[in-house]
C-alpha cells in the first residue's frame, strides 16, 4: 500500500531530524488530521449531534432544549403515525426491490447478448436513471392524474374504469413504487452487467464444452459466480427504497391520510413543519440504525463470500 | 426545496452507497437532507452585499396556493413597487405552496436567517408568535394613508393577538361554490338559482348526472390542506372547528361527524362524486372542462376559471345545512423580528403599498380573490369589474357569515391531523366519528402543553 509506504519511510527521517521519539510519532496522526477533520466535521459531529437531540425535549411549545432521556422514542414508538409510517416504508422496500433487481438481471442478460440493439437497449435501460427525479416524479404525476392523465385516457379508449391511482391509500403507495421500479432497474442492470462481463469466458466456454446450454450456464455458472455483485445490488436497491423521499414530495406529500408517508418524508415533516426537533432527532437515530443494518449486513455477507472465493 | 438540490442529495448519497457507506454514510444522508432544505431561504435571500447605495433590498417570500399565472402577477406587482420606490428594492422569491414557504420561513427563522418580509397563512401567526419570529406592524411607523379599519374586518380579526396587529391582510379569499348554468339548465333547472342546501346540493347533482349533463355532480376535494374546506361544512353544521382558544379545538362534535358523514357519503351513497382524495389542484380544471356541475374551491381560482371555461360559470354560497358559513383563507404579508430595523421599516413600507386600496383592487381582479381594502368596492375599477364578472360579488357578500380558519398552537400539526382524518374518512380507512375522535386525541396530546 502507497500509504504504509510513505509513513515508513517518514518515521526514520523523522527521528532523525529529532532525538525525541514522541514527536515522531505523531507524523502520522498529522498526516491524516485533513482527512479526519472532514469525517469528523461532516460525520461524527452531525451523528453526535442527533443522538444528543434526540434525548433532549425540544419543540414549538419548549424551545429550550431540556433533557428528557428516552422519552422521545418512548413518544415515537407509541405514535400510530409512526408505526404506520414504518410500515409504509418496509411495505415501499417489499414492493420495490424483488422487482427492480429481478428485472435488472434479466435486462443485464438481455444487454450481455451481443446483439445489434445491444448499445440501443442498454440506453434504454439507463436513461430513466440520468433524468432529474423531480421531472420524473412530475411527469409519472401528470400519467396518473385521473380524468387527463395518458393512463385515464387509456382506459377511457379500451372502456375500462378509469384508474385513480394517487387518490386511494391502498393504491398510492403501490404507484409510487411503480415509478420507483421503473426508475431504478436499469441502474441495476448496469452493476449487474458489468459483474456478468466480469465473469471469466474461459468458465463459460468449458461449461459449454460439457455441454451445458444456456439455462444450465446461466443457473449453475452465471448466477453463482454473479452472487457477490447480486448481494451488493440488493443492498443498495433496500437502502434506496429505504431512503425514497423526492417521489413522496412531488407525488402525494405522504397523503392521503399518511398512506404514502415514508420514513424520510417523516423526519422532514417532523423537523421543517412541525419543528418538533426531539423527535426529529429520534426519528433520525432510529432511521440511521436501520441503514446501518442493512449495510452491516452487506459488509459481513460480502467479506464472506470475498473470503470463500479465494480461500478456493 | 428545487429540484437541483433534490439532485444533489441524491447524486450524493448514492455515491457514498457505492463506496460501501455504512452507519456513517447513512447519517450524512440524513444531515445532508437537513442541510439541503435549510440552505434554500439563505440561497433565494440574495446577495446582501451587492446592495446599492442608499437602497434597502428586501427579500420577500411568497406562495401560491391557486390558479392561474400568479407568481408572474405577482413579479409584475412588485415591480411597479421597485419604481415608485427607488429606495426601497424588494426581491421576491417564490417559495412553492403555503406550506412549503412556511416550512422555509420556519426553518430560516431557526437558522437566524430569516427574510425580511414574507406571505404566509394568516393562521400562521400564533406559530410564527410562539417561534418569537415576528415583529408586530403596530409598533412600526405607518404612513399617512394606512387605515386599519379600511380592511375587511373578517380577514383583520386574525392579524390580532396581545393587542397588537403582528400582519396586513393581502391575498384573502373564502371557497365558494362554482356551478356550470349551462348543465344546471339542460338539467332542467334554473341558472340563477344554484343549490342553497346541502339536500338541494345533492338532488341537483343526481338530475344532473341522470339527464348525462355531466359526467359528475360536485367535486370536493381533500387533498393536502383539506381541513380547510373541511371546515365550512363543520361551520355550516352549527359548530366550528375552532375552540375558545388556540389551545383547544373541536374536532370529535357531533356537528362535525355530520359534516364528515354527509361528505363521505356523496360518492358512497350518493355517488354524485368522484371517489377517493380528490386533488385540489386538479379541480378548477375539472370544472372548467365541463367533468363536474359543482365544485368548491378558493374564490382565488375564479379569474383562471372564467379564463379556462368554455361555458356560463356561476358562484354562489356554500350550501348550508343549519347555516350559511364559510371560513377565510390565504394569506398575510408578516415582517420578521431579526431583520434589521431599516429592513423592518422598508418592509412595512411595502406591505402598506402592496395592501393600498389601487393594489388591493388590481390584485383582487387578476386573480379573483377578495379585495382585502373596503375602499376598494367602492372603486370605479371594482364597479367596472363586478359589472362584467357579476361571480366575483359572491365572497365579499358571504363574509358575513365568515369565522376565522382553524388555528391553534403548531397549527401545522393540528391541521394535519384534521386533514388526514378527512382523508380516512373519504379514503374509506374509517368511520368518520372514528377518525375525529382519533383527530381530536392527536390534537390534544399536544395542546395540553400549552393550557
Amino acid at each position: 500500500m502507497v500509504q504504509s509506504e510513505t509513513a515508513r519511510a517518514a518515521v526514520p527521517v523523522a527521528t532523525a531530524r529529532t532525538s525525541r521519539r514522541g514527536a515522531g510519532a505523531l507524523i502520522p496522526y498529522l498526516l491524516i488530521l485533513p482527512g479526519f477533520f472532514f469525517v469528523a466535521a461532516f460525520t461524527i459531529y452531525p451523528v453526535g449531534s442527533v443522538i444528543v437531540h434526540s434525548l433532549m425535549r425540544q419543540n414549538l411549545a419548549h424551545p429550550v432544549p431540556v433533557w428528557t432521556g428516552l422519552t422521545n422514542y418512548k413518544d415515537t414508538f407509541s405514535d400510530p403515525i409512526f408505526r404506520q409510517v414504518l410500515g409504509n416504508t418496509l411495505l415501499y422496500v417489499v414492493m420495490v426491490v424483488p422487482p427492480a433487481v429481478i428485472l435488472g438481471l434479466i435486462f443485464a442478460m438481455i444487454v450481455n447478448q451481443k446483439s445489434k440493439v445491444a448499445s440501443f437497449l442498454r440506453t434504454a435501460f439507463f436513461y430513466p436513471i440520468v433524468l432529474p427525479l423531480v421531472s420524473v416524479a412530475s411527469v409519472w404525476l401528470f400519467v396518473m392524474t385521473p380524468e387527463y392523465g395518458l393512463l385515464s385516457k387509456a382506459a377511457q379508449l379500451l372502456h375500462l374504469s378509469e384508474p385513480a391511482l394517487l387518490r386511494s391509500p391502498s393504491t398510492a403507495l403501490p404507484a409510487l413504487a411503480i415509478v420507483g421500479i421503473w426508475r431504478q432497474t436499469g441502474f441495476y442492470a448496469i452493476f449487474l452487467l458489468a459483474g456478468l462481463q466480469g465473469i471469466d469466458k474461459e468458465v463459460e466456454n468449458a461449461a459449454r464444452l460439457d455441454g451445458a446450454g444456456p439455462v444450465r450456464l446461466t443457473l449453475n455458472i452465471r448466477l453463482p459466480l454473479l452472487w457477490p455483485t447480486l448481494v451488493f445490488v440488493i443492498t443498495l436497491a433496500m437502502i434506496n427504497a429505504l431512503q425514497t423521499l423526492d417521489l413522496v414530495y412531488v407525488m402525494t406529500q405522504g397523503g392521503p391520510s399518511n398512506a404514502t408517508n415514508v420514513f424520510l418524508f417523516h423526519i422532514y415533516e417532523t423537523q421543517f413543519s412541525f419543528s418538533n426537533t426531539g423527535a426529529a432527532s429520534a426519528l433520525s437515530v432510529i432511521f440511521l440504525v436501520m441503514i446501518g443494518a442493512v449495510s452491516a449486513v452487506n459488509i459481513f455477507v460480502v467479506d464472506r463470500l470475498r473470503g470463500e472465493a479465494s480461500g478456493a | 426545496m428545487d429540484e437541483k438540490q433534490i439532485n444533489v442529495r441524491t447524486r450524493m448519497s448514492r455515491r457514498q452507497m457505492l463506496r460501501g457507506a455504512g452507519i456513517a454514510g447513512a447519517a450524512l444522508g440524513a444531515a445532508r437532507l437537513a442541510g439541503a432544505v435549510s440552505a434554500a431561504p439563505r440561497a433565494a435571500a440574495g446577495p446582501i452585499f451587492l446592495r446599492g447605495q442608499g437602497t434597502t433590498e428586501l427579500s420577500f417570500f411568497y406562495p401560491v396556493g391557486v390558479a392561474g399565472p400568479l407568481a408572474k402577477l405577482m413579479q409584475g406587482l412588485v415591480d411597479d413597487f421597485n419604481k415608485a420606490n427607488p429606495s426601497i428594492k424588494v426581491n421576491a422569491s417564490f417559495t412553492g405552496s403555503y406550506v412549503d414557504t412556511t416550512t422555509k420561513v420556519q426553518t430560516a427563522v431557526q437558522a437566524k436567517n430569516p427574510p425580511d418580509t414574507a406571505v404566509l397563512l394568516a393562521t400562521d401567526l400564533q406559530t410564527m408568535l410562539d417561534l418569537k419570529a415576528i415583529v408586530p406592524v403596530s409598533d412600526l411607523k405607518a404612513g399617512a394613508t394606512f387605515d386599519p379599519k379600511d380592511y375587511q374586518q373578517a380577514f383583520f380579526q386574525d392579524t390580532q393577538a396581545e393587542g397588537k396587529t403582528w400582519s396586513v391582510p393581502f391575498q384573502r379569499s373564502t371557497p365558494v361554490l362554482y356551478y356550470n348554468k349551462d348543465v344546471l339548465q339542460k338539467a332542467g333547472g334554473n341558472a340563477e338559482q344554484p343549490p342553497q342546501t346541502w339536500t338541494e346540493l345533492v338532488d341537483t347533482s343526481k338530475k344532473i348526472m341522470d339527464a348525462k349533463a355531466a359526467k359528475w355532480g360536485v367535486e370536493f376535494p381533500t387533498s393536502g390542506t383539506a381541513y380547510w374546506l373541511f371546515q365550512c361544512l363543520a361551520i355550516q353544521a352549527g359548530k366550528d372547528l375552532n375552540g375558545e382558544d388556540h389551545t383547544h379545538v373541536n374536532f370529535d362534535t357531533t356537528e362535525a361527524t355530520d359534516a364528515l358523514t354527509w361528505l363521505v357519503d356523496l360518492s358512497k351513497t350518493n355517488k354524485v362524486m368522484p371517489t377517493g382524495v380528490i386533488d385540489w389542484a386538479s379541480v378548477p380544471t375539472d370544472f372548467s372542462s365541463g367533468n363536474t356541475a359543482f365544485a368548491y374551491h378558493s374564490t382565488g381560482s375564479l379569474t383562471a376559471i372564467l379564463k379556462e371555461a368554455k361555458f356560463k360559470v356561476g358562484t354562489a354560497f356554500m350550501p348550508k345545512d343549519k347555516q350559511f358559513g364559510t371560513n377565510t383563507g390565504g394569506g398575510n404579508i408578516y415582517i420578521f423580528k431579526d431583520a434589521p430595523a431599516d429592513h423592518q421599516q422598508a418592509a412595512w413600507t411595502f406591505a402598506q403599498w402592496m395592501t393600498a386600496p389601487a393594489q388591493a383592487t388590481r390584485w383582487a381582479i387578476a386573480t379573483g380573490y377578495v379585495p382585502v381594502r373596503i375602499s376598494s368596492t367602492d372603486s370605479t375599477e371594482w364597479k367596472d369589474y363586478v359589472a362584467k364578472t357579476p361571480q366575483a360579488t359572491t365572497a365579499v357578500d358571504q363574509l358575513k357569515y365568515a369565522k376565522p380558519e382553524l388555528t391553534a398552537h403548531q397549527s401545522a400539526q393540528i391541521q394535519k391531523f384534521m386533514s388526514d382524518a378527512v382523508q380516512a374518512a373519504v379514503a374509506g380507512q374509517k368511520q368518520p366519528a372514528d377518525a375525529l375522535k382519533l383527530a381530536q386525541q392527536q390534537a390534544d396530546a399536544i395542546l395540553k402543553q400549552y393550557r
